[in-house]
């Protein structure tokens, strides 16, 4: 019996609360801001370079892949003698004077910023790794000597994260970076969940309904079961829109694909940082913590919701409880013990996985992201419970 | 009716605690946030008032030749200066000519920072003839406002909301219609409470603003022409400071009634609060957020541009001439007297049932509470001149060629400190204060946002290495980042503990030495991260603590001893040194009288005892010797008394660090550590 009338009740609350011609609006309006801006701050990346879109992509096709001697040669008798003139301070640049590019000193730039520097960290990761792996090792040896068993074991960590690691690719990551510093459309889902959950237990208990519900069959649990899903389907549809949105947005723009496949530290924000997996995979994963985050914001929200008896106060405490997690997450970035329960950290994962930093957990060291995650599942898990005992529909026990 | 819906708005919803909160709110804000101007300028006020005074106003010949002859004489003192300190140290006046001379020169010597904000003003000044001498600092804090206030937008969303939206939300608006008194008697009233209302609040809050920089910073001289300040330069009307200021509020109380004006039209085409409460955020703050600088909205007849005010007169491109402005009011009246049609089209009239209203509930932020300091050790005695090196049990923290290194004695192991595999992003100050296992030092860790551009941003942290068990632990956080919220805010900040010196850590608070041109001992709470000036310049390049007090050389080379809680000073007139080192045995320092030997002081009985002959460069003291390094680098061991003074073939010294029976020395040419014997004198690498 329950299967049958779920299904209709589900429809129900999404026709109740998301399925609404506003909604639409909002939505295309905030997906048309965030595609703006996209392009925006992915022309500023590019900077003073837009003009030579086919001179860089005709020598990417020639020098993208595994970096091999032939492919540094053939760079360095262009480059070589460009950066001799500018260590030399002797770059022209009257328009006419370069080969490549309008002056000498654009063409310098061109290839120090686009080639030569990139495919410089590239090559030379291997050995910065190794370096590191080396001095890690130094420093588990040390610990273990003295006796300091957690400072050893972090280390030990450490050397394992290294080990090994290489860039053996050359390729066009320009556009990552614009991507994975993009905070723009995290803030545009927040507003939505905001927009679309405050809602969502109000309205029962602004138009009095909720004393009905009480004493329906399916007004208890079977509704606050539908609510909670309706919500989830929705900040998971929007996150995607948005998430994908970016993603899409941003390949278009640049049309190379292989960053994609090149490993995590090719970026150099994450030159430091614990993860090794590829590109393609952070960008799946990032925004599944994301995606996490908001569904944590959104819990609160629902919190919220439950216990406000307006719509109004309801939209604004939920705006100020987003407001205080966003000006916690960004005060608190060395007090650990501050993070784990705030969702707004897996909304910012950059933050948290960009350097390699270990938490102390009973003895073990815990990566922080993995610490944080599972800090905020138990939140999550919390304001359900909270949400469950507090929701207007529940039955009083006598 | 109208007082009615005034009840209603403040009473009913509780708009007068939103209010009062915002009010208060706002306040906060002006008062820890509002920063001066220029900064340098308030530090040299009354040096620059007491010029300022001479040349207010226009520009003429006197007060032209006055500024250029002040200043030419300020800078031969200021050169003079500089030559005094080189020709006493090298000996070729006395103590007692120096001292005069000094004080003589000092004196007008401090009046160069505050002129040469004078002379920059008069540079600026004597480009356009409408320009004049004023000071500037109240009218530019008043009057560049670059972004809108956020707060009180996000106020009137949630205030001007509730008045249409209650109505439909209890589905009255139907029934009101068939009132007598309704459609336009009851919506004109409630527009009117409503721009009433934000004319008020923009009022209050622009008053706000004019009376905090009238006390704080003076706004002097408002019949000036607007083009003297240096951010309306270029601006092209001719207007006072004051007509700026009318300007200013005149433009912005029509950007938020229009913005008010918005509100209400949406919420009478949204009917819905939830809708009305987004779309009013979409549509007033998120363009803010979405565009970087706000100029783009100039030319754009909506309340954005309006909402900042002054932004219409900062010159250059992008301002409008008095007609084209002109254009843009009349083209925004136009659009709000639309508004209005469209709110009142909608005829909403209705009666609000009476309801209980109870408390909601206050979520409060959690504390943050910061760890507090070590205690303190009763026997302390610290150097900043060796403060690159620290000793505890089995552990040396010691300098190196680049950045210092951690040694463990017993097993002779040299390791990289900070103790990171990471060496290559996080590297420390330099300098470290040490109390008992715990180690203090500062901690900069760089990343790379953004390879293209080469941006590389750094955070600089006052972090805590427990010797004993290897933990280190954050003590103060510095806030350096400038992008916050999603990256679209901007707040500077420009303070860096980076590049500072530590010295100690006292009752909570930070004295470090700052590197920069500035100098000195400043002073940081741990807690607020306030900060001051300790003492603005000293002489030679060490200060020592003990504990309780400060111990430094005054512009005379004189020795003082301040105690830090209670600010007393005590100036021991015997010691005169170019440099000294505070030991738990008095202080060692380089007589000058006596050119620049080295000579004990000892504070319990007020003596000074010559003990060598050689002009000292540098001291090191440990329990059995005294170690001095003389001005042409060669390193000597001396007994506690002045005799047995040996001479060690040791070049390209870098540090000596005593400890036990040895002596820690680092080569920098050979980038390598020896140990030498501190009785037989005898010198092996380390681990050998």
């Amino acid at each position: 019996m329950k299967n049958k009338s779920f299904l209709p009740l589900l429809g129900f609350e999404w026709r109740k609360n998301f399925l609404s011609p506003w909604m639409l609006v909002f939505l295309a309006l905030l997906l048309v801001a965030n595609g703006w801006k996209l392009q925006w701050e992915y022309r500023k990346e590019i900077g003073q370079f837009a003009p030579y879109q086919e001179l860089y992509n005709q020598f990417y096709d020639r020098w993208k892949g595994p970096i091999t001697t032939e492919k540094v040669q053939e760079l360095m008798t262009i480059y070589g003698p460009l950066k001799e003139k500018a260590d030399s301070l002797s770059l022209r640049s009257i328009p006419g004077s370069g080969t490549y590019t309008d002056t000498e000193s654009m063409d310098y730039h061109f290839f120090h910023f686009n080639f030569a520097e990139e495919m410089e960290y590239d090559y030379l990761y291997h050995n910065e790794a190794l370096e590191i792996t080396e001095k890690s090792w130094n420093l588990t040896s040390f610990y273990d000597g003295i006796g300091a068993a957690y400072p050893s074991a972090e280390s030990r960590a450490f050397t394992r994260i290294f080990q090994g690691r290489s860039i053996p690719d050359f390729a066009d990551t320009r556009y990552i970076e614009v991507l994975l510093n993009h905070d723009y459309s995290a803030m545009l889902v927040l507003l939505l969940c905001l927009f679309g959950l405050c809602t969502m237990f109000v309205t029962e208990r602004e138009s009095e309904m909720y004393m009905l519900q009480r004493t329906s069959k399916l007004g208890g649990r079977a509704t606050v079961a539908a609510k909670f899903l309706s919500s989830v389907q929705y900040v998971v549809l929007v996150c995607i829109l948005f998430f994908g949105e970016d993603f899409l947005v941003l390949q278009l723009l640049s049309g190379h694909w292989e960053a994609l496949s090149s490993p995590l530290y090719a970026i150099q924000l994450f030159e430091a940082g614990p993860l090794g997996m590829t590109i393609g995979q952070f960008i799946l994963w990032s925004g599944c913590m994301k995606t996490l985050g908001v569904l944590g914001c959104g819990c609160l929200v629902l919190l919220l919701s439950c216990l406000m008896r307006r719509v109004l106060t309801a939209f604004v405490t939920g705006l100020g409880g987003i407001l205080a997690l966003v000006v916690l997450q960004e005060l608190c970035r060395t007090r650990v013990g501050l993070k784990w329960f705030n969702p707004m950290e897996l909304v910012m994962v950059r933050e948290i996985s960009f350097d390699t930093a270990f938490v102390n957990v009973l003895g073990l060291p815990v990566q922080l992201y993995v610490f944080v995650l599972a800090g905020v599942l138990l939140t999550m898990a919390a304001l359900v419970l909270l949400i469950l005992h507090f929701h207007p529909g529940r039955r009083e026990r006598r | 009716m109208v007082m009615y819906e005034w009840k209603k708005l403040l009473f009913r919803r509780k708009g007068l605690a939103i209010i009062l909160l915002l009010l208060v709110a706002e306040l906060a804000g002006l008062l820890l946030f509002t920063r001066p101007y220029d900064q340098e300028l308030e530090d040299n006020r009354q040096v620059y008032e007491s010029y300022l005074a001479q040349v207010e106003g226009p520009l003429t010949q006197e007060k032209r030749a006055y500024l250029e002859e002040e200043m030419l004489r300020l800078d031969a003192i200021h050169a003079d200066i500089a030559q005094l300190k080189d020709d006493y140290y090298a000996g070729n006046i006395t103590e007692a000519q120096y001292r005069q001379d000094f004080d003589r020169l000092s004196v007008e010597d401090a009046k160069y920072t505050g002129l040469a904000k004078l002379y920059t003003q008069y540079i600026f000044v004597r480009e356009m003839e409408e320009r004049s001498f004023l000071y500037p600092g109240g009218w530019e804090v008043l009057l560049t406002a670059q972004e809108p206030d956020y707060l009180f937008l996000l106020a009137l969303v949630i205030l001007l909301t509730p008045i249409f939206c209650e109505e439909y939300a209890c589905r009255m608006h139907e029934i009101l219609l068939c009132q007598k008194r309704s459609a336009k008697y009851q919506v004109l009233s409630k527009v009117t409470v409503a721009l009433t209302l934000t004319f008020l609040l923009t009022a209050i809050l622009q008053t706000f603003s004019l009376v905090y920089c009238a006390l704080r910073f003076g706004l002097p001289q408002g019949g000036f022409s607007l083009q003297s300040l240096f951010s309306f330069g270029n601006a092209g009307k001719h207007m006072s400071l004051w007509q700026g200021f009318w300007l200013q509020f005149a433009l912005k109380e029509l950007g938020y009634l229009y913005a008010a004006l918005l509100i209400l039209f949406l919420s009478v085409v949204l009917k819905n609060f939830a809708r009305t409460l987004m779309a009013g955020i979409v549509i007033l703050v998120l363009p803010f957020l979405t565009v970087a600088g706000n100029k783009v909205f100039v030319p754009i007849p909506g309340p954005w541009a309006l909402t900042i005010g002054s932004i219409y007169l900062n010159g250059g491109q992008e301002e409008l001439l008095w007609k084209e402005l002109g254009l843009l009011i009349l083209g925004v009246l136009l659009i709000m007297g639309l508004l209005l049609l469209g709110i009142r089209s909608r005829n909403t009239n209705y009666q609000l049932k009476r309801k209980t209203a109870r408390k909601a509930l206050l979520l409060c932020l959690p504390v943050l509470l910061l760890t507090g300091c070590a205690p303190k050790e009763t026997s302390v005695c610290v150097n900043l001149s060796t403060s690159s090196w620290y000793e505890w049990e089995d552990y040396l923290l010691v300098p190196g060629s680049f950045d210092q290194n951690l040694i463990h004695k017993p097993t002779a192991t040299v390791i990289p400190f900070p103790l990171s595999p990471l060496s290559g992003t996080i590297y420390s100050s330099g300098s470290c204060y040490g109390e008992g296992d715990q180690v203090y030092y500062l901690k900069t860790t760089t990343h790379h946002p953004d390879s293209g551009i080469e941006n590389v941003t750094q955070d600089c942290d006052l972090v805590k290495l427990n010797l004993s068990t290897m933990k280190e632990s954050v003590v103060y956080q510095s806030n350096e980042e400038t992008s916050w919220f999603f990256g679209l805010l901007d707040l500077e900040t420009s303070f860096s503990l980076d590049y500072n010196s530590i010295v100690f850590l006292h009752e909570n608070a930070l004295y470090y030495r700052d590197n920069s041109k500035v100098g000195g001992l400043h002073k940081m709470d741990l807690l607020t991260g306030a900060r001051q000036v300790v003492l603005p310049s000293f002489s030679g390049q060490n200060l020592g603590y003990d504990g309780e007090n400060l111990y430094y050389l005054d512009n005379y080379n004189r020795l003082v001893i301040r105690c830090l809680d209670s600010g007393a000073e005590q100036a021991i007139d015997q010691v005169v040194a170019s440099s000294f080192l505070l030991t738990s045995e008095g202080i060692y320092f380089g007589n000058l009288r006596e050119g620049s030997t080295l000579a004990h002081y000892d504070p319990g009985s007020g003596a000074v005892t010559k003990l060598g002959d050689v002009p000292i460069y540098r001291v090191f003291w440990d329990e059995s010797y005294l170690w001095f390094q003389d001005t042409s680098g060669i390193l000597y061991r001396m007994d506690k008394d002045g005799s047995n003074q040996i001479p060690i073939d040791t070049l390209y010294l870098l540090a000596a660090v005593p400890s036990g029976d040895s002596l820690y020395l680092f080569d920098y040419a050979a980038d390598a550590y020896y140990t030498l014997n501190k009785d037989t004198l005898e010198c092996r690498p380390l681990g050998s």
